[in-house]
C-alpha cells in the first residue's frame, strides 16, 4: 500500500514541479506537439521503469536467501564425503581398518544420510519437485558409496582395503561429488 | 493392527557388527537366526507387523544389514512376503529403510 502512496506523491510532486517551472521561469519553453520518436521513446522509459523493479529485480533477488542456505548444505555434505574419502584413504595408506576409523565411517554415513535429508526437504520447500532427478540421482550415489565403502568383509576382524577396493571408492566418491557441484550450480540458476 | 517390535539397540545390541559369527562380535547373521527370525514368524503367524526399531545403535554396516535383511528374504525366498511384513524406524539415519529396502530386493540376486 506504501508503495502505491509513494508512486503517487511522485507523480503529483512532478506535476507540480512542472506547473512550477512554466510559471514561475517563463523562459522554458514547452512544446504542446510530440513527434513520433519522442513518443516511442517515452513509451519505452515508461516501460522499462515498471520492467525493471517489477521482474527484473524480482527474478534477480527471487530466494537468493533460500539459494544461499541450500548451496551451503550441499558443500557442507561435499564435506562429509570428502572426510569419507580421506578416511579410507588413510586406511590404504596404513594398510589396516582401526576401530577408530569404522565407527567414524560408519557415522559419517549417518551423518551424509541427514545432510541430504535436509538439502532434500529444503529444495522441496523452496523449488517444489525441479530437482527430482538430480535428488534421485545423488541418493543413488549415496547408496552405492555406502555400499563400496561399508560392504565385502568391512569390519571384519583384520580388514583392509585393496588398491583396488580405493580406486572403486575414488571412482563413486567423484561421481558422487560432481552431482553435487551440477546441484549447486542449477540451484544458483535457478 | 497390533505389531510385534524388535528395537536392535535393547534387544540385541547397541555396536552391530560385521555378516557372521566368526568376522567379529554382534554379526548380522546372529540377528538373523536368535531375535529377526523368530519373531519375523510370529508376526506371519499371528498376521501383524513387526516394527524394527534401528536407532539407538552406533550405526550400520552394509554387511550387517544385508547378512539381517538379505538373509531373512533368502530364507522365505520372497521379497514381498518380507516387505508386506516389515515396518522400520530410523530417525538416526533417514536412508536406513531405504538401502534396508535395496538390501531385501537384492537378496535372491546373490
Amino acid at each position: 500500500m506504501i508503495k502505491y502512496i509513494i508512486s503517487f506523491v511522485l507523480v503529483i510532486f512532478g506535476v507540480v514541479i512542472g506547473l512550477g517551472l512554466q510559471y514561475y521561469y517563463p523562459f522554458f519553453s514547452f512544446e504542446d506537439k510530440i513527434d513520433i520518436v519522442g513518443l516511442a521513446t517515452l513509451i519505452v522509459t515508461i516501460l522499462l521503469a515498471i520492467y525493471i523493479p517489477t521482474f527484473l529485480e524480482k527474478n534477480m533477488h527471487n530466494k537468493r536467501g533460500e539459494k544461499d542456505v541450500i548451496i551451503r548444505k550441499i558443500e557442507t555434505l561435499q564435506g562429509t564425503i570428502r572426510s569419507v574419502n580421506q578416511a579410507v584413504g588413510e586406511c590404504v595408506q596404513k594398510q589396516m581398518v582401526s576401530t577408530a576409523n569404522t565407527y567414524l565411517i560408519i557415522r559419517l554415513f549417518t551423518t551424509i544420510s541427514n545432510e541430504l535429508e535436509t538439502i532434500i526437504t529444503l529444495t522441496e520447500h523452496c523449488c517444489k519437485n525441479k530437482f527430482k532427478e538430480e535428488l534421485e540421482e545423488i541418493k543413488t550415489y549415496r547408496f552405492q558409496y555406502r555400499k563400496t565403502v561399508t560392504g565385502g568383509d568391512f569390519q571384519k576382524k583384520g580388514f583392509k582395503y585393496n588398491v583396488l577396493d580405493k580406486k572403486e571408492e575414488e571412482k563413486v566418491y567423484h561421481k558422487f561429488d560432481k552431482a553435487l557441484s551440477l546441484l549447486i550450480f542449477k540451484v544458483n540458476n535457478l | 493392527m497390533d505389531k510385534l517390535i524388535i528395537k536392535v539397540a535393547d534387544d540385541y545390541t547397541t555396536i552391530p557388527g560385521v555378516r557372521e559369527e566368526i568376522e567379529g562380535d554382534f554379526p548380522g547373521e546372529e540377528f538373523l537366526e536368535k531375535i529377526l527370525l523368530p519373531k519375523f514368524r510370529q508376526a506371519l503367524a499371528e498376521s501383524k507387523k513387526l516394527l524394527i526399531d534401528l536407532d539407538g545403535t552406533a550405526g550400520y554396516a552394509t554387511s550387517f544389514l544385508e547378512a539381517a535383511f538379505g538373509g531373512l528374504t533368502r530364507e522365505y525366498n520372497d521379497p514381498k512376503i518380507v516387505l508386506n511384513t516389515l515396518e522400520f524406524k530410523s530417525d538416526d539415519d533417514p536412508f536406513l529403510e531405504d538401502d534396508i529396502v535395496e538390501y531385501i530386493k537384492e537378496a535372491n540376486d546373490k
